[in-house]
């Protein structure tokens, strides 16, 4: 694994240079999309845009944008002549992996969450004052953002991998590759839940029906119970492992990322023209 | 400098592209790589520059294992495509970001080629026309002063004087310890300016010779009648007589045409083969 700082500087510089009308008008086109939708909530809900919908409106946009320019970020490599320059130019795949890796995991979402809260500022100003709803600036809340960011960061290995892995198409296919093992994941680890509690009971259940509700892969069971014969009034419970054994599995989703992301390594160092 | 050892390359198992190719590029000399349409001249190329990996064999070039690209070794190997696309820049800005990627580049060097080929030094890429491009590249590739330069189709696009002007620098810019590979279909174009020739037809070298030791063994005449010359080898009938080419018995000095010996080569390779495989 060769690595040398000022390639790595070198590498950056040019990926900037070539693609920087795509940038610039990438963002210009998020800055819109993000004016017409921010605007059209405001000025059509009864109270605006309100302080919910923008903290909703940053993570699907966040997910969202970071997903497309990340898909794009091996663009050069989806024509022939543009593998011959890129598998040409005196620089290592780790090289090359950093500055990408800086890109989709770093610079992207900094870049998108700029646009978004200078949008979403100018907005919150016209919907305070023009339209009359005295909506609270939204500016990052915590645990959402949080969630929000290490979802991505769950996807975004996914996705630098089939950057690299497919060359036409490539932001249909990863979308594509991005839900296939997510549903059969939600689906295989719900099935698995089903199977392991089956029709248990507790021992003094004492009228109270105990129902398998979900499970949210590598973290917790989730079960509703009721009292047989009433309606409503289900009470919801999460299932949580022991400290002690919960890192296991949280060390595993850590890996999932690590894995992907050595994937897209080994793709880039064997990418034949 | 290049080995290549029984080298297959495919790119479905079932078709091959290169059988058993076994290659010695030495420095310091112009080779010209000839063959037909689909004979694989491209993906040898490729082979070299580590753009292809092979299926079995050895290829070493410069000391490096083509297929693990590593920079050093790409700092020295500068390929120059057939097709390509520059950025949308001007030139020095493409100079400014390109050049820092290869130790050896010589900025003087890279303007003197540009002067050779009529190209301003500050013109924007896109404002010229692609034949202008290519000579861009060309004078960046040499500017590089990388060990090994592989050029596909390096005169496709060029007008004529520019093709003469090719042909210059590309003489006047070879350094002792290089060695430049030219794949062209165009043989006429590069006549005066290869050392030696490479014939590249069944997926493997048929011939590798030097133009020297061509022009002692065969000899290339224009007659107006066959019967004027000993029996051909090969000949092409023309509006000024025949071109032929034959065995040289009298040590004849005679100025190879390149694609009259290529044409030879392809219709009648048992009896031109034989002359220098021994």
């Amino acid at each position: 694994m060769k690595f040398s700082f000022h390639r790595f500087i070198l590498l950056l510089k040019l990926q900037f240079a070539v693609n920087r009308r795509f940038y610039l008008l990438g963002s210009a086109a998020v800055a819109g999309l993000l004016f017409i939708y921010m605007f059209f909530r405001a000025a059509n809900g009864d109270f605006g845009f309100e302080f919910a919908a923008q903290e909703e409106s940053y993570d699907f946009t966040l997910l969202f944008s970071c997903i497309t320019f990340g898909t794009l970020v091996f663009r050069q490599f989806g024509s022939r002549h543009g593998r011959i320059q890129a598998l040409m130019l005196p620089v290592s795949a780790l090289e090359r992996l950093a500055v990408a890796f800086l890109l989709v995991f770093i610079l992207f979402p900094l870049a998108i969450t700029f646009i978004y809260m200078l949008c979403n500022a100018l907005v919150n100003q016209v919907d305070i004052h023009v339209l009359g709803h005295p909506n609270e600036l939204y500016f990052f809340n915590g645990e959402v953002e949080i969630q929000a960011v290490t979802i991505l960061f769950l996807l975004l290995p996914v996705v630098f991998l089939c950057a690299i892995w497919f060359r036409k198409l490539t932001f249909v296919k990863t979308l594509v590759m991005l839900c296939v093992p997510i549903l059969v994941f939600s689906f295989f680890n719900s099935m698995l839940g089903k199977m392991m509690i089956s029709s248990t009971q507790p021992a003094n259940h004492e009228g109270t029906r105990f129902i398998y509700w979900a499970a949210t892969p590598l973290r917790y069971l989730t079960i509703t119970n009721g009292t047989e014969g009433q309606q409503g009034g289900f009470r919801t419970y999460n299932l949580v492992l022991p400290p002690d054994q919960q890192w296991i599995f949280t060390l595993f989703l850590c890996l999932i990322p690590v894995v992907f992301i050595y994937l897209a390594y080994l793709k880039l160092r064997e990418q034949e023209l | 400098m290049v080995s290549l050892q029984h080298l297959h390359f495919s790119y479905k198992k079932t078709v091959p592209i290169l059988r058993d190719v076994n290659l010695e590029l030495a420095p310091g000399r112009i080779y010209g790589l000839l063959g037909k349409n689909g004979a694989g001249k491209s993906s040898l190329m490729y082979n070299i520059c580590g753009l292809l990996f092979p299926a079995s064999g050895s290829c070493s070039v410069l000391g490096h294992t083509p297929p693990r690209r590593e920079p050093a070794f790409l700092q020295q190997v500068y390929l120059l495509p057939e097709d390509f696309e520059l950025p949308d820049m001007d030139i020095p800005h493409y100079l400014r970001l390109y050049a820092p990627f290869y130790p050896a580049f010589s900025p003087s060097a890279f303007e003197e080629y540009l002067k050779a080929f009529g190209i301003g030094t500050d013109e924007h890429l896109r404002a010229l026309s692609h034949g202008q491009q290519k000579q861009v590249l060309i004078s960046f590739a040499l500017a590089t002063n990388a060990r090994l330069i592989l050029m596909d189709e390096p005169t496709n696009g060029l007008d004529i004087p520019s093709k003469r002007q090719f042909r210059k620098v590309i003489a006047g810019s070879l350094q002792e310890g290089q060695c430049i590979v030219i794949s062209t279909h165009q043989v006429k174009d590069l006549d005066s300016l290869i050392d030696e020739v490479l014939i590249l037809e069944d997926h493997r070298v048929i011939l590798q010779q030097p133009v020297s030791s061509i022009t002692e063994k065969l000899s290339f005449r224009q007659v107006m009648s066959l019967e004027e010359t000993e029996a051909p080898i090969y000949s092409e009938g023309g509006l000024k007589g025949y071109a032929v080419v034959a065995v040289n018995r009298r040590a004849e000095q005679s100025r190879m045409d390149m694609e009259m010996f290529f044409n030879a080569v392809m219709a009648e390779k048992e009896k031109i083969l034989p002359l220098f495989n021994h």
